[in-house]
């Protein structure tokens, strides 16, 4: 049906992760998803095109732009442990928000008791 | 007394950097569209008290800059071919915006899948737009929200090509045909998005010409152009630049055959501004003044300023 196809294509495009594992085995897609064949055929054409990995690198900066506008000093202080905070948040919650002061709230939120366990480590 | 011109009005999509660039050239820029999306902060339906709350003093900055100038509204929010209920709180919201800021004589819509169906949160957000499946579904889909939305803005409404970088398989429809359609049954018209066709043609999608070939010239009312950036291997619709030559060569080649056109519009996103620079921008605006020349409207294209 044309909403979990819709659906299908904004998890694919959320997760890196998931489309790899559906390129392996697409059947995986009718575990979550009712799909007609011809939805699941254009699904598994779509992930395996050259262009999903333009449309997950949009999906993580179109993420990452709010953090870098309203929170420079904070991402900054994160350094190398940014990528990995961040990526655990976008996997919970792939939804996005396209006022990027409340994106910035959800991931400040959604991310402090990650950033308390990165404390010891990074913030220090 | 207003004069009544026979050629599409030269503009920009609002953003705060557009005050700024206004005041170097008032004369060049006739027109502005506006996003409501980027006005207020919208809380999502399951907000628990009011769910709009207006950016007051970018709205207010508007009301001076549209004074004397033809004004649109350009949406990114309402998603109208996925497969969820058209969002009557936005609708309602868009027009009451409109109403405030002396009304949209148009409203545009991408035309791509925006919003998710079985998010986590009403109303959740894809990320980025995503592309439309283009069958009897999606049209049916689409025509109910259209005509509700003829309806509650009281203007026509434009959707506006996108840009893709996974081309969906087994089309019933191609994209042209689908928009041909929508406007040929009178629900729409197009907003036909110059750079983003270049942006498709980069990624490995057929050339802008064959889409523009199938296009119906009578459906085109504005046409967007901007600039974008390489970024990992893909061009980017990024706004960040100014127009690249083979889109202004597009623009030559076909605007002059869209003869309800009424506006021609530059994009570019407001962090680039200073990196684009005012004179680049200017010199950029009277470029779309020469091409708005060459354009010959019928008279019921033609606009009074």
């Amino acid at each position: 049906m044309l909403a979990d196809f819709q659906q299908a294509l904004a998890d694919l495009t959320a997760s890196p992760d998931f489309c790899r594992r559906v390129r392996q085995d697409p059947a995986i897609l009718h575990q979550t998803y009712q799909l007609t064949d011809r939805e699941w055929r254009r699904l598994t054409a779509i992930v395996n095109h050259r262009g999903m990995e333009c449309a997950c690198i949009l999906y993580r900066a179109n993420r990452l732009a709010p953090l870098a506008m309203n929170v420079p000093l904070t991402c900054r202080a994160l350094g190398s442990a940014l990528r990995d905070i961040v990526s655990e948040f976008w996997t919970e919650y792939p939804e996005t928000n396209v006022h990027f002061y409340i994106e910035t709230i959800d991931s400040a939120v959604s991310c402090r008791p990650r950033l308390r366990k990165a404390e010891g480590s990074v913030l220090k | 007394m207003p004069t009544t011109r026979n050629r599409p009005a030269v503009g920009l999509l609002y953003n705060p950097a557009t005050p700024d660039l206004v005041n170097h050239a008032p004369e060049l820029v006739e027109y502005l569209a506006v996003m409501p999306d980027r006005l207020w902060f919208d809380f999502g339906p399951q907000a628990s008290g009011r769910r709009f709350h207006r950016t007051l003093e970018a709205i207010e900055e508007i009301r001076q800059y549209v004074r004397g100038r033809l004004l649109a509204g350009h949406g990114l929010g309402l998603s109208l071919p996925s497969a969820i209920p058209l969002d009557e709180e936005f609708v309602d919201a868009i027009a009451v915006m409109s109403a405030d800021l002396g009304g949209f004589q148009w409203f545009s819509e991408h035309l791509s899948v925006f919003l998710t169906p079985h998010g986590s949160v009403p109303n959740a957000q894809a990320g980025l737009g995503l592309p439309v499946i283009y069958d009897e579904e999606t049209f049916e889909i689409m025509r109910g929200k259209l005509l509700r939305m003829k309806s509650a803005l009281g203007c026509p409404i434009l959707m506006e090509n996108g840009s893709f970088f996974t081309p969906v398989p087994d089309l019933d429809m191609s994209e042209p045909a689908f928009l041909n359609r929508l406007q040929r049954e009178g629900l729409c018209d197009t907003l036909l998005d110059l750079h983003n066709l270049y942006v498709g043609w980069r990624n490995d999608s057929p050339p802008p010409s064959e889409y523009i070939e199938e296009l119906d010239p009578d459906a085109v009312v504005e046409i967007h152009l901007g600039g974008g950036d390489d970024f990992a291997g893909f061009y980017m619709d990024s706004h960040s630049g100014l127009t690249p030559p083979e889109v202004w060569q597009y623009a030559y080649d076909y605007v002059p055959r869209f003869k309800r056109l009424r506006a021609i519009t530059f994009e570019f996103q407001e962090t680039y501004y200073e990196r684009i620079g005012v004179d680049a921008l200017v010199a950029e605006l009277n470029q779309m003044h020469e091409l708005a020349a060459c354009c010959n409207l019928e008279a019921s294209a033609a606009h009074a300023r």
